[in-house]
């Protein structure tokens, strides 16, 4: 199941009051983005289900609107992936990524995949490509 | 032709080409206008990697694209890692065209120095001249404002593409827009091969923004 994230406040950065209310364990992180799960929607099995993953960029960094955001998800047995994901940006620094998938089944499934991203200053840009890993709930 | 005359009209002639850098000291040449595609591209002499000049002018006659380059840019690493930039100036070299790496970067800033930019030539392959423009003078002329940004000058001097290296964002040729992947430079000669206007001469560029010193 995803977790929602709720625990300690981070380090005061320069940025976006979103930065102070994110904590937890993200399932990638780097000084310049972290991606953290949000609280999946209930999933009936053999129906279309969504997951969502929140990237925020952190310090002086914002999303990069002009970049194709994906997550190439890994085959898991019992699920079918729908698509590659679609971004939606919340602000300049937080965007959601919803991943559309069918299970076969009802019980828990680990999604892993690859969250192809993109975050830059006014001076530069990053591209990342970090590996996660998540859970996923069907009743 | 009167002697006098001859000089006025080379003189005439190459204003159109020549800049302040380049021009002779009792020449008055005005500052390089703004980059304009359909317009003459501004001519430009800059230096390789191995401190030779290299003018825009010396290839009259000849199709040259220009790419700005970072060797230090995600999206450049990208591009010529996996991307449009791994073939494509070797393919179009091998034709004829003369292609131009131009890296804008101010001193110290990222993918400007000079080892970097050797080691990204032999890394990738690049065959072709890259040109330093730590100024920024040349890249402010043409508008470069990414990394990777290309301008492609026809036979006859013309700019004729400005814009994006592909329609694939991602930089690496695989999150192509409408689903097919457009490599702007190969339409843009395709579209000089056959005589007939650049379809797309214009597009957004997309990658990192070029290192300006100011």
């Amino acid at each position: 199941m995803i977790l929602a994230a709720c625990s300690r406040e981070q380090a005061p950065t320069k940025g976006a009051a979103t930065e102070r209310a994110i904590g937890g364990t993200p399932l990638a992180s780097k000084p310049f983005f972290r991606i953290d799960a949000v609280p999946q929607p209930s999933c009936a099995s053999g129906g279309t289900c969504e997951a969502r993953l929140r990237l925020t960029a952190l310090g002086d960094y914002h999303v990069n609107p002009q970049y194709p955001f994906k997550f190439e998800g890994d085959p898991t047995p019992g699920i079918e992936l729908d698509g590659t994901g679609t971004l939606a940006q919340d602000d300049a620094k937080t965007a959601t990524m919803t991943i559309r998938f069918r299970p076969a089944k009802a019980g828990k499934a680990r999604l892993t995949g690859t969250f192809k991203l993109s975050v830059c200053t006014d001076d530069n840009c990053e591209i990342e490509t970090p590996k996660i890993a998540f859970d996923v709930t069907a009743s | 032709m009167p002697a006098m005359r001859k000089t006025l009209l080379v003189t005439a002639l190459a204003i159109g080409f020549v800049t302040s850098a380049t021009a002779a000291p009792e020449q008055k040449v005005a500052a390089p206008s703004k980059a304009e595609v359909g317009k003459r591209a501004p001519e430009f002499a800059l230096t390789d990697l191995d401190g030779k000049q290299v003018k825009l002018s010396s290839f009259k006659g000849k199709t040259v694209v220009l790419e700005w380059f970072n060797p230090g840019c995600p999206f450049v690493k990208k591009s010529h890692g996996v991307g449009s930039l791994v073939d494509t100036a070797k393919r179009h070299t091998r034709a004829g065209v003369v292609w131009l790496a131009i890296n804008s970067g101010g001193a110290g800033k990222q993918g400007a120095d000079l080892k970097d930019n050797v080691a990204a030539a032999k890394t990738w392959t690049m065959a072709h001249p890259i040109l330093r423009d730590e100024s920024g003078a040349i890249g402010k002329v043409y508008g470069a404002t990414n990394t990777p940004h290309i301008f492609v000058i026809d036979k006859t001097g013309t700019l004729v593409y400005a814009g994006a290296i592909d329609n694939s964002p991602d930089a690496e040729g695989k999150s192509p827009a409408d689903g097919k992947l457009v490599n702007y430079v190969d339409a843009t000669l395709e579209d000089l091969g056959a005589g007939r206007a650049v379809r797309t001469p214009t597009t957004k560029a997309y990658g990192c923004s070029v290192k300006y010193a100011s």
